[in-house]
């Protein structure tokens, strides 16, 4: 809206992304009933999210951003399925959204 | 005719196999098998022909979800499909076999039967690929597919000529009915494979005909997790039910004495007095479950395990529950459901029909009969055209080939 100028803008972004990023670490705590997650914890890994949670999942990425997770989940390879953290999945929701 | 076997050194897989085995053998072929004596003669009994391809231990694999599928393909069914590819040459050279069934997952059979242009059949004993349950993770599949073109180019097959090895253009005998899969085109649906196997004792009189019984079996991979689920399923089932638990007895210490515990129980003859299995969703109890119409409680942990209880939850023959984060009471409601609606019991009946109408180990045997029969009929040059003698010796000279690799 106001850009001022690019650190301007790039220091707003960065600040979306935060509240973006808590936002998707919440619901992942909301999901697997942990109290908190950690930004870098593995979703298959770490959470130990099944392919139900992954449905789950979808349902509310979808509602709340309109990001398609199977569809962002197709393009990655195997060891990046495996590695996917929260983190990386806020940059790709921030990504899409943006 | 001869029957040349070459399956996985796994009861999942040899138990199957041996039912199809002793069918075939009744109706007076000769059968063999290619693999380690070491591991599979404790499974074949006395009796069986091995024709040795000498044991390496690869480790059974642990972790959960996609790590547990590349770490299944990585540590396992590529290391021991180079393993197996000499003896597996051998055992075909020595034995000359009409036809080969090889296990879906035991890749060195599919080749050396390609190799040598022999029909072969398929058996399939995993839910992992009939359904396609990754058709979404192309990243998944695709590179599954490299691990399959990397040993078939490895054992000096030509990469245009690639054929996935995991479906035999002739006969594929998948262990299931469509009632749990839906159609599925070019395969045969034969139902499980059971056969006699030795049922170890077991103290039937303790069961309680006042209540009513649980079986819980998660498998051979005991570990932590599987005894930290134990501990909440007995937390949280009612004193109407009696469990009867498949762990070492030191994993679970402190259990009342109704609740029996054994490390190794005889399936098939206590099956009939279950009213609801809670298992991981492997293929064989699973189906053994559903043959004998006992509904189940599914908590998948790892491999084609969620496929397998995707399709059970689909027929209405159970429920899934969270295997890592089920609570005792979630648990409880979910054996309580399956006990007392009858729909589940009802739809298990259905299935379990429907398996026996299938055939199982027989039709098997009359399909691999066939196959046998239509190639020597003369479709065998349609076989014979795909050989690459020439390539694959070369291989052998060249050194690419060389299979002692260390997983």
């Amino acid at each position: 809206m106001c850009n001022i100028d690019g650190h301007g803008s790039r220091y707003r972004f960065r600040v979306a992304d935060r509240q973006l990023l808590t936002d998707i670490t919440g619901m992942l705590a909301a999901l697997t009933g942990a109290d908190t997650v950690p930004a870098d914890a593995t979703l298959e890994g770490d959470l130990g999210l099944d392919s139900l949670d992954v449905a789950d999942l979808a349902v509310r990425l979808r509602d709340r951003y309109d990001v398609d997770l199977v569809g962002f989940l197709a393009t990655l390879d195997v060891d990046r399925l495996v590695d996917l953290t929260a983190a990386g999945l806020a940059e790709h929701v921030a990504a899409v959204a943006a | 005719m001869k029957v040349l076997i070459v399956t996985l050194p796994l009861a999942g897989h040899a138990n199957p196999a041996a039912a199809l085995a002793g069918r075939l053998a009744a109706r007076g072929h000769e059968v063999a098998w290619a693999g380690s004596e070491l591991m599979l003669r404790p499974m074949l009994g006395p009796d069986a022909v091995i024709l040795r391809t000498g044991s390496r231990l690869f480790r059974e694999q642990g972790g959960t979800g996609i790590a547990s599928i590349r770490s299944l393909w990585t540590r396992f069914i590529v290391p021991y499909a180079k393993f197996l590819l000499p003896g597996v040459e051998r055992a075909v050279r020595a034995f000359e076999p009409d036809v080969l069934v090889v296990d879906q997952h035991a890749v060195a059979g599919a080749i050396v039967a390609r190799r040598h242009g022999l029909p072969w059949a398929t058996l399939v004993c995993s839910a992992m690929e009939l359904t396609d349950p990754y058709r979404a993770l192309p990243g998944l599949t695709g590179w599954t597919r490299d691990q399959l073109v990397g040993l078939w180019t490895g054992a000096g097959l030509a990469a245009e000529d690639f054929a996935d090895p995991r479906w035999s253009p002739q006969l594929v005998l998948a262990q299931t009915v469509r009632e749990l899969t839906g159609d599925v085109a070019g395969v045969a649906l034969v139902g499980p494979l059971i056969g006699e196997r030795a049922a170890p004792p077991f103290p039937f009189d303790r069961l309680d005909p006042y209540r009513r019984h649980l079986l819980v079996t998660m498998g051979t991979l005991a570990d932590d997790l599987t005894a930290d689920f134990h501990g909440r399923v007995l937390a949280g089932l009612p004193d109407t039910v009696q469990a009867v638990v498949v762990a070492p007895r030191e994993q679970l210490p402190d259990v009342p004495d109704t609740v029996l515990v054994a490390e190794r129980v005889p399936m098939l003859d206590l099956l009939p007095h279950m009213d609801v299995v809670l298992g991981h969703g492997g293929v064989n109890t699973t189906s053994e479950a559903l043959a004998n119409g006992v509904p189940l409680v599914l908590a998948p942990i790892r491999h084609d395990q969620p496929e397998m209880a995707r399709q059970v939850v689909a027929a209405g023959a159970g429920v899934r529950v969270r295997f890592r984060r089920a609570t005792p009471a979630q648990l409880s409601a979910a054996v309580t459901d399956v006990l007392d609606d009858p729909a589940y019991r009802a739809a298990a009946r259905r299935i379990g029909v429907a398996m026996r109408a299938a055939g199982g180990a027989d039709t098997a045997a009359e399909l691999v009969e066939r196959l046998q029969r239509t190639v020597s009929a003369g479709a065998s040059s349609v076989v014979r055209r795909h050989i690459q003698p020439l390539a694959w010796r070369a291989a052998v000279r060249a050194g690419t080939s060389d299979t002692r690799s260390t997983p």
